[in-house]
């Protein structure tokens, strides 16, 4: 563990107050170490933490940017990043630190960070979403995993090496089917496996990048730095952060959260046979208005019309990318369209915003729905699974509306 | 950006009033037919936008960060710590058999639990952290 990492670790350790008994249990060093982290006595709730961020768990971080702070741009920002991590935040020797391509190809290779970052660079807008983003909204028996609400998700401008020129500069060998992505994150303690993921090579030889910037700012340790993957149009399991070596191989990785975690395990049927997660399913997020607020609207100035309640959010549908999004008023009986605003990039989700001519005061519920170029629309409800995994269920707001004085 | 936003209205609104249908809720919120021209009306995003701070509300952690007092108390605060903080562990609800599969997994995984213990720790994590129904907050 580095200094940082064990730093942090040990505040976390003492703000979580553990029993005598406990710290009997822990390794003598590690006991050594709390003692000297020296919590406050009777300290107080901990209300540190990134702003407008939901933290549903600070180690590791797992961080959910607020529907208000992700509804302001259409690229969000790094600060408001949503953060899903693993294992701990790794913070690499940078002057040691080398990107390798090894495994089924011709000419292997090994990177300095320096000559990484003198690679032809690219930029992607991509949208990445968690997996487990809609969790804690899905109606399951048992939780699993961490309770996400709806913004583990945001969009962002990245900018790195093309994996796809890359590989051809190693030189593929054509045997080669999966590609493996290695990372340096690892658990505090011995025994948990490694984030270990791997991806088909048409996709990798597609549109995947090895991002050495986030909107224009050297990544950062939470998002992965000094590089990571970003696999457009999968969810964010797939886009592994710390990369360090590209290993090519004639089948998938049998990591723990290749093979078992990540499979869309329903009810009643064979595990064995449970499909993989990975394509991002089609999905919109209502970001204006928010759920349970009211809005004041301004009278127009002709007063003979009604005030309009404006609408608003993001739609994304994976590789297909989305074509349509509609609003109801109405319970989801009636369905009108809104319209998409702003950019428009392949991997990145759509501002899309209409109105409402309105009656204050009234309160209303308010229901987005969107339709993939394939055809696929958000279903009402998403279909259980397991690990409550891909939650695409149409979101539903409601709010009061008054006539401001 | 007023423009693009009107354009994109006046280009996909419905003209058909939502007013006609029965529903109650939809009687006071009718989409609209003309192409927005109020400048207050349209904030659309920004392309690169990263707006300033005014008074950025703070972090929201809704879940506990300690584990509740209890005879299994310090077998969780031994067994899981190490690995994650409790809040992981505070915001789940789940039953006897989800508790003993996290329970395999994690032990599996090198957590320091004790087979005297471990019947222990799963009728404390089902008492604090059962099937209540869960909310997410």
């Amino acid at each position: 563990m580095s200094r940082m990492d064990r730093r942090s670790f040990l505040r976390a350790v003492a703000r979580a107050g553990l029993s005598a008994a406990a710290l009997a249990s822990f390794p003598p060093a590690l006991r050594a170490a709390l003692a000297a982290a020296k919590p406050a006595a009777g300290a107080a709730p901990d209300t540190s933490g990134p702003p407008e961020m939901i933290v549903r768990n600070d180690r590791p971080e797992h961080w959910e940017t607020t529907l208000e702070a992700l509804g302001r741009s259409w690229i969000t920002r790094n600060d408001r990043f949503f953060v899903r991590s693993h294992l701990s935040v790794p913070t690499p020797d940078l002057d040691a630190w080398r990107l390798e391509v090894s495994g089924l190809v011709h000419s292997p290779l090994s990177l300095t960070l320096a000559q990484a970052r003198a690679l032809p660079l690219e930029t992607d807008a991509v949208t990445l979403e968690c997996a487990g983003n809609g969790r804690g909204l899905m109606k399951l028996p048992s939780t699993a995993g961490t309770q996400w609400g709806r913004g583990a998700v945001g969009n962002a401008s990245w900018t790195g090496v093309r994996l796809a020129r890359l590989l051809e500069r190693a030189g593929v060998a054509p045997e080669a089917k999966h590609v493996w992505f290695e990372a340096l994150d690892q658990a505090t303690f011995p025994g948990p496996p490694p984030f270990l993921r791997s991806i088909p090579i048409e996709k990798a030889m597609d549109d995947v990048l090895l991002a050495l910037a986030m909107n224009d700012e050297r990544l950062s340790p939470l998002h992965g730095a000094p590089l990571r993957a970003i696999v457009p149009g999968w969810y964010g399991m797939a886009s592994t952060k710390w990369v360090t070596r590209v290993r090519l191989e004639d089948h998938p990785s049998d990591s723990f959260f290749m093979a078992k975690g990540y499979h869309y395990v329903y009810p009643g049927e064979d595990p064995a046979a449970a499909p993989p997660v990975e394509t991002m399913r089609v999905k919109s997020v209502i970001t204006r208005p928010i759920d349970g607020s009211e809005v004041q609207l301004a009278p127009r100035t002709d007063n003979k019309k009604k005030p309009r309640l404006r609408v608003q959010g993001f739609a994304w549908a994976g590789p297909a990318g989305v074509r349509l999004v509609e609003v109801s008023s109405d319970g989801g009986k009636s369905w009108f369209p809104a319209g998409f605003m702003g950019d428009m990039a392949k991997g990145a989700w759509r501002a899309w915003a209409t109105e409402f001519e309105v009656t204050p005061p009234a309160r209303f519920a308010l229901m987005a729905r969107a339709t993939g170029n394939d055809g696929d629309v958000q279903p009402l409800e998403a279909r259980p699974n397991g690990s409550g995994y891909a939650n695409n269920s149409i979101h539903k707001v409601t709010v009061r509306v008054r006539l401001a004085t | 950006m007023t423009i693009a936003v009107a354009t994109a209205l006046g280009a996909t609104a419905p003209a058909k009033p939502a007013a006609k249908t029965a529903a109650p809720v939809s009687k006071s919120a009718a989409p609209s037919k003309a192409p927005a021209k109020s400048p207050a009306a349209a904030k659309p995003a920004a392309k690169t936008a990263a707006p300033a701070d005014t008074t950025p509300a703070p972090a929201r952690k809704p879940y506990a960060n300690v584990f509740a007092d209890g005879p299994g108390r310090p077998i969780a605060d031994g067994a899981c710590l190490l690995c994650h903080s409790p809040m992981l562990v505070t915001q789940q609800a789940k039953d006897s058999a989800a508790w003993e599969k996290t329970l395999t997994q994690m032990i599996g995984w090198g957590s320091p639990v004790t087979t005297a213990q471990r019947d222990t720790l799963r009728r404390y994590l089902l008492g604090h952290y059962g099937t209540h129904p869960p909310t997410v907050k």
